[in-house]
């Protein structure tokens, strides 16, 4: 591996990412790109395939916003051989989700050049569309305003909540990373020595050590930011010992399973909620309701989120995905983070963090029936 | 895994049972069962069966 240095002007950061991504696919590192680019109205921010060096004019893999897991795309493209090596941009979350995905047999990382990028959060997609429609928010603005590790708001809208306690902010388990936090002018790729030889000339990069400040501020960065999710999951333990508070949390939920259906590692082609399982005959609800005197429509919302908990929460890799989708804002991705936790906990597993390391329901270790 | 989701929204985990019992041991199969369901009268129903909230 090397770390490479390219060079930009504070006013350009994301010119020198367009010369960067271009020179991936000009000089064949790559068959095909998968990377988010800003749609032409400029409020959003979208992944994309790209095969021509000359459609990706918009790039844009930093800027603030993620409509969707990116780990999902990489499963779709690589369910079967997509025969072309495809270079995928990915956060650190979606590095995590695509770790968890080919563990499930979901994806495959054969054809892929993974290539990570520095995250420091991202703002909720809709709260990213009104600043970027009024050019308070881009990728070139948040480089600028955030590369020393504050900043991470915009007046008073701020990154969403998931990733303020969010601590990896290099990804892992990818291929090739651009760095920018930390940095000035410069991002730093690390990459493999034969992209670096590929690259270097077209590119005009220069092989660097990588910078102690930006090492030193991704420490404290991390460590305060472990902190606070620390602080998060207590309050939570705290606040959520007893069904009554959960149900309460949950009483604006619509049953919508928007959740689940933004949920990266929630694969299933069929949910077990949206089959016959859940579609119930009418006298079955009639018998509940006798039974009770009275029941909620629809029933099981709680169940739904208990059901869900029980299925992924051992590979919630906590991105956050499920709150930004729910219409009820509610809090459900540190539900799915601290009691996902605690799950992983009963088998010391850190979801997307070991790709050798086996899924802990698909290996049997006798020690576990003694009961504990 | 269920008894750890459970555990932590105050539902007892002496609700939920795992038992691993092969197809050959009927009779195990029968006292467990048997175990079961005195150990759940004395629990009583489950407070939760009343709400309907739920």
């Amino acid at each position: 591996m090397k770390n490479m240095s390219l060079k930009f002007t504070g006013q350009n950061p994301g010119t020198a990412l367009l010369s960067f991504f271009r020179a991936l696919l000009t000089e064949k590192a790559v068959d095909s790109l998968l990377v988010p680019q800003e749609v032409t109205s400029k409020n959003s921010v979208v992944s994309t395939l790209v095969k021509e060096a000359d459609r990706i004019a918009a790039v844009a893999p930093l800027a603030p916003v993620s409509l969707a897991n990116a780990a999902r795309h990489v499963s779709d493209l690589t369910f079967t051989d997509p025969e072309e090596k495809i270079g995928v941009v990915l956060r650190p979350c979606e590095a995590r989700a695509l770790v968890e995905l080919v563990k499930l047999n979901q994806a495959s990382l054969d054809h892929l050049l993974l290539i990570g990028v520095d995250c420091l959060g991202t703002f909720n997609p809709t709260d990213y569309s009104r600043m970027a429609g009024k050019n308070l928010l881009t990728q070139d603005v948040w480089i600028n305003q955030a590369a020393k590790g504050e900043n991470i708001g915009t007046g008073n809208v701020t990154i969403r909540h998931c990733c303020r306690t969010c601590d990896q902010i290099v990804p892992e388990n990818v291929d090739l990373t651009i760095g920018w936090v930390g940095l000035n002018e410069q991002f730093v790729i690390s990459m493999p020595d034969e992209i670096a030889s590929m690259l270097k000339e077209n590119l005009a990069l220069e092989e660097i050590e990588m910078p102690a400040e930006r090492l030193t501020l991704i420490a404290r960065l991390k460590e305060n930011r472990a902190a606070e999710k620390e602080r998060v999951f207590h309050e939570f333990d705290r606040k959520f010992d007893n069904i009554e508070a959960l149900t309460a949390e949950l009483a604006t939920c619509l049953r919508c399973q928007n959740c689940r259906r933004a949920c990266p590692l929630c694969f299933c082609r069929q949910c077990v909620f949206e089959g016959p399982v859940f579609d119930h005959e009418p006298e079955k609800y009639i018998k509940w309701a006798s039974r009770k005197g009275i029941i909620e429509m629809p029933t099981d919302t709680v169940l739904f989120h208990l059901t869900r908990l029980n299925h992924m929460g051992m590979s919630c890799i906590g991105c956050g995905q499920c709150e930004s989708a729910c219409p009820s804002e509610l809090p459900i991705s540190i539900i799915f983070r601290a009691v996902g936790k605690k799950v992983q906990d009963l088998f010391d597993y850190i979801p997307g963090k070991d790709r050798e390391e086996k899924l802990p329901l698909t290996t049997y270790k006798e020690v576990e029936l003694e009961p504990r | 895994m269920v008894k750890t989701i459970l555990k932590q929204f105050g539902i007892p985990e002496e609700r939920v049972w795992f038992r691993f019992i092969s197809a050959s041991e009927g009779k195990l199969f029968g006292e467990t069962v048997q175990q079961m369901v005195d150990a759940l009268k004395k629990l009583g129903p489950n407070p939760l069966k009343m709400q309907w909230e739920i």
